[in-house]
């Protein structure tokens, strides 16, 4: 049973944003990475707070993630110290984060907080600084109004973990209009709600049938995305018509929060064709595309991390030509992760396929 | 029409495949041309991106040969590679290789026989499903 | 050796073998192909490249043509790989920058259409020389090593070993599980086929290895771990609790003889007696001081009142605190000579093992035998009577289907053994119920010859059922044997007072979790694996650990002494340079390019990857690793990579054969 504690009863754009700086006043965190805007622009970047002067300038709760906050949270927990640092994330950046920690990217012990957000959604860079332009309130209205939410990114539409399970304390948005409300859900996060002195808080009983809602509506999207793309990719032909524009740029790999290699393998010269190969190719139909690593480069990086593919569509967002990478990155994904009965980000214990031994892929 | 010669390339390993093909060889027991061994020193050495490069690079089919579990000269690469060639033959499947073009075979050091068998099988069976889809796309 | 700035001058050689290869695949064509693949300078046809001329081909072409790459179209690289590497050290180029690519095996023996066999051997050809484009060189080290053979296993095989070794000038350590080295040679009476007394032949060897400088024996004692590597293996032996202490006990027995405790069942004698709770399990044991069985004593076991040893041991040396001793052992090799266990034929209830009082297996027939047996050596029934009947069924447990395929090797010599025996002591008529007499040692044969000689009845049939229903009234009491003598196609019931079920061999218990201590693995049946049936049957695959006696597979006194010998040689060439070369296509991983996440370790068979705190980084031990390649093949940025076989080179292998 998911307990609830309110901080304010009074809805506001940065209730959850005074709250963390409560915590930090009264030395319950000495730090905090949280999503805030600068004074060059409106397009809220994770920031390290070690207080914070202004809370106007947390932004929480803004639908939109220019990068995956979870490799930048990965940075400030590389290792372990004694700071108690705080950490506000999506639940895909969450999820992302517990993948990196089981490769030894960054440390999530009991210094570490995990405060998620129920996520509904983020829309994309520019379309988030346009409306921010037209002056639209973007965070408790994006969570009231379902017609702001229609341009969220494709894969946001098909996500069912919108829900924060594996955080120790989240800000509550579906079926709240009321209150800056958390859910706790470990002793870490109940030990800082205690020390906070939050009172306890019962959510309407709405929430739970809009959950229920949303999960079902989402589980269907996903299911016609999955049906569509798998089409078309079930051919290397098809899938050349989706990536045919591919200019080989790595952004999909840069903005991959589970892409944790210091240097990509593509970046080397081990998948330089030679010369000689590639007029011999050229020779058998009279000419060939290039660069020629561009099917071999998605593939493989596919077999690299599908299994720990959170679907949090960075992939798509970075891409300067407009191809759905978050789509069939998704779709591998998902067949991987059956494959391997293995779910990223769900179970800091559950070790990596690759490591485990038997399991339902040992037969 | 020219007749279709699959391009098969086997993968195999050192210790076990690699010494059953070789007797093969001293056996005189032969087996289609088409056959293209890569030596390794284990199957555990397949890195999985091997077997994509081999698809795209056009191979009709790859076929993988390493120790019987328990003969591995390593312990274990054998059955780690197991695990990988899984994974590489799922995304394969997806993107519309036929499931039949990678084949994972146990064939122990003494099995020249057996090798000729499994070759002659593989080819019968690249050569029922016709060209790789990848063949003539000539995209890497 | 530098590493190479130059580009590729490549040499390529197309060897004709003789008419292996030149009967099928066009060796002109094939040479006249390479000469036109990239970076190649010089392309030769050649009778026999493996040859002496063959290589000084290649190597006069290395100096005056400037070649730095070589590959060679033959034959196996299974075959002469190192032959030709050689010829490239000897021309001053590094081993490494050389390539064979498998045109008779993998080509002309097997490709029937000669146009087929040229075109793959062009293939393979040029596989070969863009995969040998992209070869470095690799360097190794040399490590130091401790010069001391670890044996685990105190019988004929371990003491063999021992001697050996330690004539050589190593440092040996026997671990031994029983109280007393011996093994099972230690229970028989006459070993075939000169029939030596065995206890005879092996109390001077025994002695020699107890009083030898450079032997230390733990008996009672089991190994715990092994770690480490070739030439540094770190040893952790458990020294049981003997409650006894082997200083001052002086052997003189009276706590055996007044110990209370008597009724326990004896193991070296295969349960015919029993023995006391504190006990040494034959006269000529070494060492000497008996050990007290824990479980049966009335004051350790039982918690009862007891103390008499103690009370009448002279030299105060029962101490019933003792605790386990763990005793740290540095060794460079380590040999398992683990030895066998007889087959318990109890499962086959047609025999009637366990019924029948008279029907006695092999090793408890060499009890009787013996002179410090039972029956002090005389052939008696259980009611005290010598038999006037045997029947001696050979292949108990072995070559069936059922139970273990194999055959035993040693049951026959020992049948026919028994059947002398039983001749020369009791005159009684001896049946022997064969399938085949395997008789091909020295003076086997003869022995055989002897035995049918002095009157044996050679029935050739499995027996089907040994039963105490009698044919006739005057047999009651006696045992029936049944079985069909194949050669007259007849069946036999043949009456009996004692039945020798001759068991095989099986590993002995516990042998395959002491083997995985070093990495050694078992075969289909239970046996250690050895590195190659022919041309390796003492060494294993894990470098420095090797195998003597019976633990590799059944065999009789003469071979386990000499493969004794042999393992303690190959362990004697390891350490003797005191030095072990470190493999150069092992895996390596780029610490500018590790990231730190552990996968690798992870998969490591070996444990020979360690990780740098300070670094973040992970880093292989030379020593330890063993080049298997699932480092590099679970490493996402390819930061892991085993030399001789790096992704570079095997995607370019690869491409060109697809292209």
């Amino acid at each position: 049973m998911t307990e609830f504690a309110v901080y304010d009863h009074k809805p506001s754009e940065n209730g959850a944003a005074k709250f963390f700086q409560m915590l930090l006043d009264e030395h319950i965190i000495d730090g905090l990475v949280c999503p805030a805007v600068t004074a060059w622009s409106p397009l809220p970047m994770p920031h390290l707070f070690t207080s914070v002067d202004n809370p106007e300038l947390l932004m929480p709760l803004a639908p939109v993630a220019p990068l995956s906050a979870a490799t930048q949270a990965a940075r400030v927990l590389r290792s372990a110290s004694e700071r108690k640092i705080a950490v506000v994330l999506k639940p895909c950046e969450i999820r992302a984060l517990i993948e990196l920690a089981k490769l030894n990217q960054c440390v999530i012990d009991d210094n570490v907080l995990i405060i998620g957000i129920e996520c509904l959604g983020r829309l994309d860079n520019q379309t988030y600084l346009d409306r921010v332009k037209e002056n639209e309130a973007l965070s408790v209205s994006f969570y009231k109004n379902e017609k702001l939410r229609d341009d969220i990114e494709a894969a946001c539409r098909g996500c069912t973990d919108f829900l924060p399970e594996q955080a120790d304390v989240s800000i509550v948005t579906i079926g709240n209009d009321d209150a800056t409300l958390f859910a706790i859900h470990s002793e870490k996060g109940k030990k800082a709600i205690n020390k906070s002195r939050l009172e306890a808080f019962e959510p309407a009983a709405e929430r739970k049938k809009q959950v229920d809602g949303i999960k079902e509506r989402r589980e269907n999207i996903k299911a016609g995305q999955l049906t569509s793309i798998n089409e078309t990719i079930g051919s290397i032909d098809g899938f050349q018509q989706i990536i045919a524009d591919c200019i080989n740029c790595r952004n999909c790999q840069t903005a991959c929060p589970v892409c944790y290699c210091r240097q990509c393998v593509f970046k080397t010269d081990v998948f330089d064709t030679s010369p000689n190969v590639l007029y011999k190719r050229a020779g058998k139909k009279s000419g060939i595309k290039l660069p020629q690593d561009t099917t071999m480069f998605h593939m493989t990086r596919m077999l690299h991390i599908a299994h720990a593919c959170v679907g949090c569509g960075q992939c798509t967002s970075a891409c300067p030509q407009g191809i759905p990478v978050a789509d069939f990155f998704r779709a591998a994904a998902d067949r991987m992760q059956r494959l391997y009965g293995y779910k990223p980000g769900n179970d800091s214990e559950e070790k990596i396929p690759m490591l485990s031994v038997g399991g339902p892929d040992a037969e | 029409m020219e007749e279709f010669r699959p391009k098969i390339v086997a993968m195999v390993c050192n210790w076990c495949t690699y010494t059953a093909a070789d007797l093969a060889g001293t056996s005189r027991l032969d087996y289609p041309a088409e056959i293209r061994l890569v030596r390794l020193m284990c199957t555990g050495m397949i890195d999985p991106k091997y077997i994509i490069k081999a698809f795209l690079d056009g191979a009709d089919g790859v076929f993988i040969g390493g120790c019987h579990p328990g003969d591995c000269h390593y312990i274990d690469g054998n059955i780690k590679a197991e695990k990988r060639v899984k994974a590489a033959a799922s995304l394969l499947e997806q993107f519309g290789f036929e499931p039949d073009r990678l084949q994972l075979t146990w064939i122990g050091a003494s099995e020249g026989p057996e090798f000729q068998e499994h070759m002659k099988h593989f080819t019968q069976t690249i050569n029922a499903l016709g060209p790789s889809q990848t063949r003539e796309l000539m995209v890497l | 050796m530098a590493v190479t700035t130059e580009k590729p001058v490549i040499g390529v050689y197309v060897c004709h073998c003789g008419m292996n290869i030149a009967s099928k695949v066009d060796t002109e064509a094939v040479k006249n192909h390479a000469r036109g693949l990239q970076n190649v300078k010089v392309a030769e046809e050649y009778k026999f490249m493996c040859s002496s001329p063959g290589q000084d081909l290649i190597i006069n072409d290395i100096k005056k043509k400037g070649l730095n790459r070589i590959v060679v179209a033959s034959c196996s690289p299974r075959m002469h790989e190192i032959t030709f590497r050689k010829a490239c050290e000897a021309a001053g180029i590094s081993k490494f920058f050389f390539q064979m690519a498998n045109i008779r095996e993998n080509s002309s023996w097997v490709t029937p259409d000669k146009d087929d066999a040229t075109g793959k051997a062009k293939e393979l050809v040029a596989a070969a020389v863009a995969r040998v484009s992209h070869h470095k060189d690799l360097s190794t080290r040399h490590v130091d090593v401790t010069k001391s053979v670890l044996i685990i296993g105190g019988g004929i095989a371990g003491m063999q070993a021992a001697l050996t070794a330690a004539e050589a000038g190593l440092k040996v350590v026997i671990v031994e599980r029983e109280p007393s080295i011996g093994g099972h040679m230690a229970k028989f009476d006459k070993t075939f086929p000169t029939l030596d007394c065995a206890a005879c032949i092996m109390t001077p060897k025994m002695v020699s290895v107890s009083q030898h400088e450079n032997i230390t024996v733990h008996t009672w004692s089991e190994v715990e771990s092994i770690t480490g590597f070739v030439g540094n293996f770190k040893v952790r032996v458990k020294k049981k609790p003997r409650y006894v202490d082997e200083e001052k006990c002086t052997g003189c027995g009276v706590c055996m003889e007044k110990c209370p405790s008597k009724k326990i069942t004896s193991e070296f004698d295969e349960g015919l007696t029993r023995r006391t709770a504190i006990f040494s399990p034959f006269p000529q044991a070494v060492p000497k001081t008996p050990v007290i069985d824990a479980k049966n004593c009335l004051k350790l076991g039982k918690g009862k009142k007891c103390g008499i040893c103690e009370k009448f041991c002279e030299a105060d040396a029962i101490n019933y605190d003792q605790e386990p001793e763990f005793v740290d052992i540095n060794a460079g090799a380590v040999i398992y000579a683990t030895g066998f266990k007889a087959f318990d034929p109890t499962p086959l209830g047609q025999y009637g093992y366990g019924r029948y009082q008279e029907v006695y297996t092999s090793l408890e027939f060499e009890r009787l035998n013996n002179a410090t047996g039972p029956t002090s050596g005389s052939i008696l029934m259980k009611n005290g009577k010598p038999p006037e009947t045997v029947a001696i069924v050979h292949c108990v447990g072995s070559r069936d289907k059922k139970y273990n395929t194999y055959c035993s090797r040693v049951c026959c010599m020992y049948s026919m053994k028994f059947a002398h025996l039983l001749k020369d002591k009791t005159g009684a008529e001896v049946w022997e119920f064969y399938i085949d007499v395997r008789s091909p040692g020295k003076l086997y044969e003869e022995f055989y010859n002897r035995v049918q000689e002095e009157g044996v009845h050679l029935v050739r049939g499995r027996v089907a059922e040994i039963t105490d229903i009698p044919d006739e009234p005057e047999d009651i009491g006696k045992l029936t044997v049944v079985a069909e003598n194949t050669l007259t196609m007849k069946t036999l019931r043949v009456p009996v007072d004692m039945v020798i079920l001759s068991v095989g061999l099986e590993p002995a218990d516990g042998s395959d979790d002491v083997g995985k201590l070093a990495g050694v693995q078992t075969d289909g049946d239970g046996w250690f694996s050895e590195l190659h049936a022919k041309l390796g049957p003492v060494s294993t695959p894990s470098a420095g650990v090797y195998l003597a006696g019976c633990c590799q597979g059944p065999k009789d006194i003469p071979d386990t002494v000499a493969q004794a010998s042999a393992a303690a040689g190959e362990a004697i060439a390891l350490l003797s340079k005191g030095t072990v070369e470190t493999r150069a296509e092992i895996s390596h991983i780029d610490p500018d390019l590790c990231t730190g996440c552990k996968t690798c370790i992870g998969v490591c068979a070996y444990s020979a990857i360690s990780f740098d705190e300070s670094l973040n980084i992970a880093r292989v031990n030379d020593a330890l690793c063993q080049g298997c390649g699932s480092c590099a093949a679970v490493c996402p940025s390819s930061s892991a990579q085993v030399g001789h076989f790096t992704d570079n080179q095997v995607m370019h292998e690869l491409e060109e054969l697809l292209s």
